[in-house]
């Protein structure tokens, strides 16, 4: 049945998890640098970084760090269970689950906008390129797809203030809460999935164009309007979610350097500096939870594959 | 009486980077209302070629010449428009490899309906109804429960079947089939074959059947056409045929086919096909392969004789 699948797959979800956060609680203990450090040293300029040693242990009693290190992983993992991460170095006064409940929207709805620009843009040239294969057209259409994909998006989001803001004065480079904000960050984050999506929408068209089911439909006595877009971009688009729900994730986990470059009050934003601060129950909060994102969106992906697909989903009905 | 399909002096070469295939070379041929006519010949010999000029479903870079009257029209002057009104219409046609030629995304009865909905101003339910009505025709049993499966669940027999009912829901004139049972089962071959036979004769379609296999060629048609090198050599009634087969070639065929030869062993026809870049466009294209070949085979066209009003070898023997 569907559901044992689905179960199957949430445990191997879980124990994935499982180990995200053991590496991650392996890499934070390891690395050099503690928190009231770091932040005497960036945020209030005092280089001599010694604390007076019963400030230091009243601190780390707090955060229950005078605890053997095995246990405060379980103690970890048992908060991690209940989305309860308590609260953060950084922000005593809060916890760590109501921050990402308060970033993650706005992280989420930036990934989702560039996302659906992509789709938008992407398919249809993807579409223009695959039937103007090896033209001026698709040779355009790869350049940009591939200086979309090769270039890192805090590079693209630098090149687009330069002309959209500073050069044409189109848009404001700086800035939250009004529509127009987001457009250089949207932008920025969508250069490489258009680039992505219109490689794939275009080489899932020619393959599926050479089928024999298309050369058929065309002897049936249709037309592009029966045979592309009925035919063969249906079949084109199913596999193109394999692409699009896992980008999606990534950019939501991967708005970090265009979040800190627009000052946007995301969870990308929060994620840099509690790893710059060495806020590390915000570092392992937020790294679980990303990991979480990511995994729970592919299952989401191949369910709905399985729903487009009917051979997957007939098979995994009849597998029982 | 009138031809239905009337091929004259067709010629189709592709323009490829590594030159021009000359694939079909000046054929002729006509067919009317509810014969059945077999084109054979081995692999490479634009059989294939030959019936998708007909349906102009070649690419950009196929050069068609000659002439395909059908009822009275030149199709090669038929712009894309009309020729879509023909497709799937007027002519049908059904490919070899029933596993490969369905959608495996769509509904089989909806695919099915597709021809019908295309061309002909249908409601949904009239054309699901012929659809069951075709698809119990053709033989799929339950066909009201089949109507609503995917490809995937049909054998290779059954989707060709399928494709059957496919090419024959809008009643065409024509009915086109490219090796339909090359793929399939020897006694699932037999199966399709009298399908068609049967729905032929009860409906008057004309049938262009390719085929690798004389054997089929002789059980289904009414008249058989050798091709080589993308000419005809030999055309000629089924009982002509299999009595007094005329052209090097054609003998070759036949000594080729155990099932019409007694005991003695398989002789395959020495030498390999033509290279259709290279073809010459004089002389007989099996010259060189031929054991009875004379000095002229090679300068001169060979000639047509005609037998009889139905049988015609190209061979300069029967001078
Ligand atoms: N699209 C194409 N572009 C270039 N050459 C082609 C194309 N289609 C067919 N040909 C060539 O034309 C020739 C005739 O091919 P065709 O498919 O008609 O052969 P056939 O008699 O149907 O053979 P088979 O029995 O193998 O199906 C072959 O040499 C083939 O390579
Ligand atoms: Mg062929």
């Amino acid at each position: 049945m569907v559901l044992k699948y689905i179960v199957k797959r949430v445990a191997f979800i879980i124990v994935a998890l499982f180990f995200v956060s053991l590496i991650t609680f392996i890499l934070v203990k390891s690395a050099p640098g503690s928190y009231i450090e770091t932040e005497r040293l960036l945020s209030q300029n005092i280089t001599d970084i010694t604390v007076p040693p019963e400030v230091k242990a009243a601190w780390e009693k707090a955060y229950q760090l005078d605890k053997p290190e095995w246990q405060q992983f379980l103690i970890f993992l048992s908060n991690a269970a209940r989305f309860e991460f308590g609260p953060s170095f950084q922000y005593p006064s809060t916890t760590i689950e109501k921050i990402i409940m308060r970033t993650f929207p706005i992280s989420f709805r930036l990934a989702v906008m560039a996302i659906g620009l992509a789709l938008v843009i992407g398919i249809p040239l993807g579409i223009i390129a695959a039937f103007k294969r090896n033209t001026v057209i698709d040779r355009i259409a790869t350049l940009v797809s591939m200086i979309g994909t090769s270039l890192p998006n805090y590079v693209i989001a630098v090149f687009l203030i330069y002309i959209l803001a500073l050069k044409l004065h189109l848009v404001p480079s700086i800035g939250w809460g009004e529509p127009k904000n987001y457009v250089l960050p949207v932008l920025s984050l969508a250069i490489a999935p258009i680039g992505s999506i219109t490689r794939y929408m275009r080489a899932s068209l020619i393959e599926t164009l050479n089928k024999e089911y298309i050369r058929v439909a065309w002897a049936k006595g249709g037309g592009f309007r029966q045979v592309v877009l009925k035919h063969a971009l249906r079949n084109s688009l199913i596999p193109l979610i394999t692409v699009v729900g896992p980008q999606l994730a990534y950019l939501t986990v991967g708005t970090v350097f265009v979040e800190n470059l627009f000052n946007i009050p995301g969870l990308g934003k929060f994620y840099a500096s509690a790893a710059i601060y060495r806020d590390y129950p915000m570092v392992m909060g937020t790294t679980v939870f990303f990991a979480t994102i990511v995994m729970f969106t592919n299952l989401i992906v191949d369910i709905i594959y399985g729903i487009l697909d009917p051979r997957i989903r007939k098979h995994s009905m009849l597998e029982g | 009486m009138e031809y239905l399909l009337e091929i004259k002096n067709l010629k189709t070469h592709f323009n490829t980077k590594e030159g021009i295939v000359k694939a079909v070379n000046g054929i002729s041929y006509g067919l009317k209302k509810g014969e059945t006519v077999s084109i054979v010949g081995e692999s490479g010999s634009g059989k294939s070629v030959s019936v998708l000029s007909i349906m102009r479903l070649l690419p950009p870079y196929a050069k068609i010449n000659g002439e395909i009257i059908f009822k009275g029209e030149n199709l090669l002057t038929y712009d894309d428009k009309k020729m879509r009104k023909i497709r799937g219409n007027n002519i049908s046609m059904i490919f070899q490899d029933p596993m490969s030629s369905l959608n495996p995304t769509i509904k089989i009865g909806q695919q099915i309906m597709e021809p019908l909905l295309w061309h002909h101003k249908v409601s949904k339910n009239e054309a699901r109804h012929k659809t069951i009505q075709i698809l119990t025709e053709v033989g799929i049993p339950s066909a009201k429960e089949r109507f609503h499966q995917y490809p995937f669940e049909f054998s290779g027999g059954m989707r060709q079947r399928v494709m059957i009912a496919m090419a024959l829901i809008s009643e065409p004139d024509l009915l086109i089939a490219d090796e339909p049972t090359t793929s399939l089962d020897v006694t699932v071959q037999a199966q399709i074959l009298q399908l068609i036979r049967k729905i032929q004769e009860k409906r008057g379609t004309s049938v262009i059947l390719i085929t690798h296999n004389l054997a089929v060629a002789t059980m289904v048609s009414d008249y058989i056409i050798v091709m080589y090198g993308g000419r005809i050599v030999e055309k000629a009634t089924t009982e002509e045929f299999l009595k007094k087969p005329l052209h090097p070639y054609t003998l070759g065929l036949l000594n080729s086919i155990p099932i019409l030869k007694s005991k003695k062993s398989l002789n395959t026809i020495p030498g390999q096909p033509p290279n259709l870049r290279e073809l010459e466009e004089v002389g007989c294209p099996f010259a060189k392969r031929c054991g009875k070949k004379m000095s002229r085979c090679e300068e001169e066209n060979p000639p047509r004789i005609e037998l009889s009003d139905t049988h015609i070898v190209y061979c300069w023997l029967y001078e």
